[in-house]
Parts: C-alpha cells; structure tokens; sequence
C-alpha cells in the first residue's frame, strides 16, 4: 500500500509518520518512509540520528548548474543507492533538501 | 507556494500516485481550512481514498472531526492525544516509539495503525474510480 501524510506545518506529521512507519514495520510490512519536505527531518524523527539524518543522499541532486532526478532505473535500484537503513528494518529515502538560499 | 500543500503541487505532484492520503487535523481553523484545500486538491489528482487523522486533540473533538470527514466522504482513523513524551523525545531527535513505547500517544498511533490496515484492506469505491495495485505485505510511508 502507498501511504500519503499531509496537513499544515506543524501539526504533527513527521511524528505521525515516523511512529507509524516504525509500527508498520513491525508488523512484519517491507516499509519504505520517503521524506518529500524540502527542509526535511522525518530520517532523525524515525531515529537515524541527527548524524545519519544528514548523511542521507537526496533524489533531487540541486547544484548550482541546475536540478536534476535519478535516471531510469527500478524501485529496487534507486533504494540500493539512495536508501538508508533505519531501525526495525524501515527504509529511509530523502526526496529533496534545500542547501542554498534560492533553490527548493 | 502554501504551506502543507508542496507535495501536492510540487515536482507535478509527489502524493499523486498513493492509494490513500491521511490528512492531519488539529482543532483550528487555519489547519481546518488547510485540509480542505488538501481534500479539493486530492480529488483532482484523482487520489482513490482521503481519511483524516487528528492530531494533539482530545476525545472533545472526536465529533467535530467526524463530521468534518463525513462531509468529505472520508472518515476519521485516529486520535492522537497532546503528549509530553513526544515534546520530550523531538528535544533529542528520538524517536517516541523508542524513548516512551507506551506513551499515550505510541498506543493510539498504533491504533492508526490498525484502523488503515482494515481501510487498506477493505477500500471504498473512491472518486478516482478502482484502486490500483496495492502491494501487499510493503508500505510506502511518504510525507511532507
């Protein structure tokens, strides 16, 4: 199943999404929690760590010369590269995070 | 661009293609007027199935959520109290589910848990039409 979670800033989303995926998969489910914020946190609210958070390789590659996405590969292949382990076997995977002023 | 709605419009809708988007609901306005924003954009997308879930509220606001989801042909899954344990957990980027795993707020997420399996498993015939594929035994968890 693919799960949306939405609402306005601060109401609780990524604590929403964090604890559920976490319980999603310890009920046995292959979870996959992407992060579609561009200022981001949901990889330390699942419990990566502040460090492992910020290790997290975005989708979106923004450089100064412009903004690109993977190319064509397989769900299976975008999760090896970009994907991080978090705890109770969640896969974390960043879909964009803003470094410079200007872009996002 | 709005607050809360990015992920519906940004990058041609990142949340276009999930089976079921979970709006979260606090008891103000502003969030309220948010959601149904959310609710309108989510039927142009063609999203198969839009439920609510409260946030920081009280067994008080039960009935007004209800209704607001009603109204909308979703229906409330959960109720998640305001929690210490989460405001003590976010000063140190744990996780509740790790720092205070029978928190009050861990339980009726697990209770979110449940009520979306059982929707996830039993869908209703949404406004985008038959729901696609849904993947059983995987779970794809995106938010913004």
């Amino acid at each position: 199943m693919r799960l949306g979670i939405s609402g306005k800033g601060g109401v609780g989303k990524t604590t929403i999404s964090a604890v559920l995926a976490r319980e999603l998969a310890r009920r046995g489910r292959t979870v996959v929690a992407i992060d579609c914020d561009s200022d981001p946190n949901l990889g330390a609210s699942i419990g990566l760590g502040e460090e492992g958070a910020a290790r997290l390789r975005p989708l979106l590659d923004q450089s100064p010369s412009g903004r690109s996405l993977p190319g064509e590969r397989s769900a299976r292949d975008l999760l090896a590269e970009y994907g991080s382990p978090g705890p109770d076997g969640v896969t974390v995977l960043l879909g964009a995070r803003v470094e410079q002023a200007g872009s996002g | 661009m709005e607050a809360g709605l990015e992920h519906l419009t940004w990058a041609g809708g990142t949340l276009r293609h999930v089976d079921l988007l979970l709006v979260v609901l606090q008891p103000t306005r502003k969030v309220l007027l948010t959601a149904e924003r959310t609710h309108r954009l989510a039927l142009e997308l063609g999203i198969p199935d839009v439920c609510y879930v409260a946030s920081r509220a009280g067994e008080g606001d039960r009935e007004r959520f209800e209704a607001f989801a009603a109204e909308r042909g979703g229906v409330l899954l959960g109720l998640i109290p305001d929690d210490d344990a989460v405001r003590r957990a976010d000063r140190t980027a744990a996780c509740v589910i790790d720092s205070a795993p029978d928190a009050a707020s861990v339980r009726a997420i697990r209770q979110l848990a449940d009520a979306l399996e059982a929707r996830m498993a039993a869908p209703p015939a949404g406004p985008g039409g038959a729901p696609g594929e849904r993947h059983p035994g995987s779970v794809g968890v995106s938010h913004a």
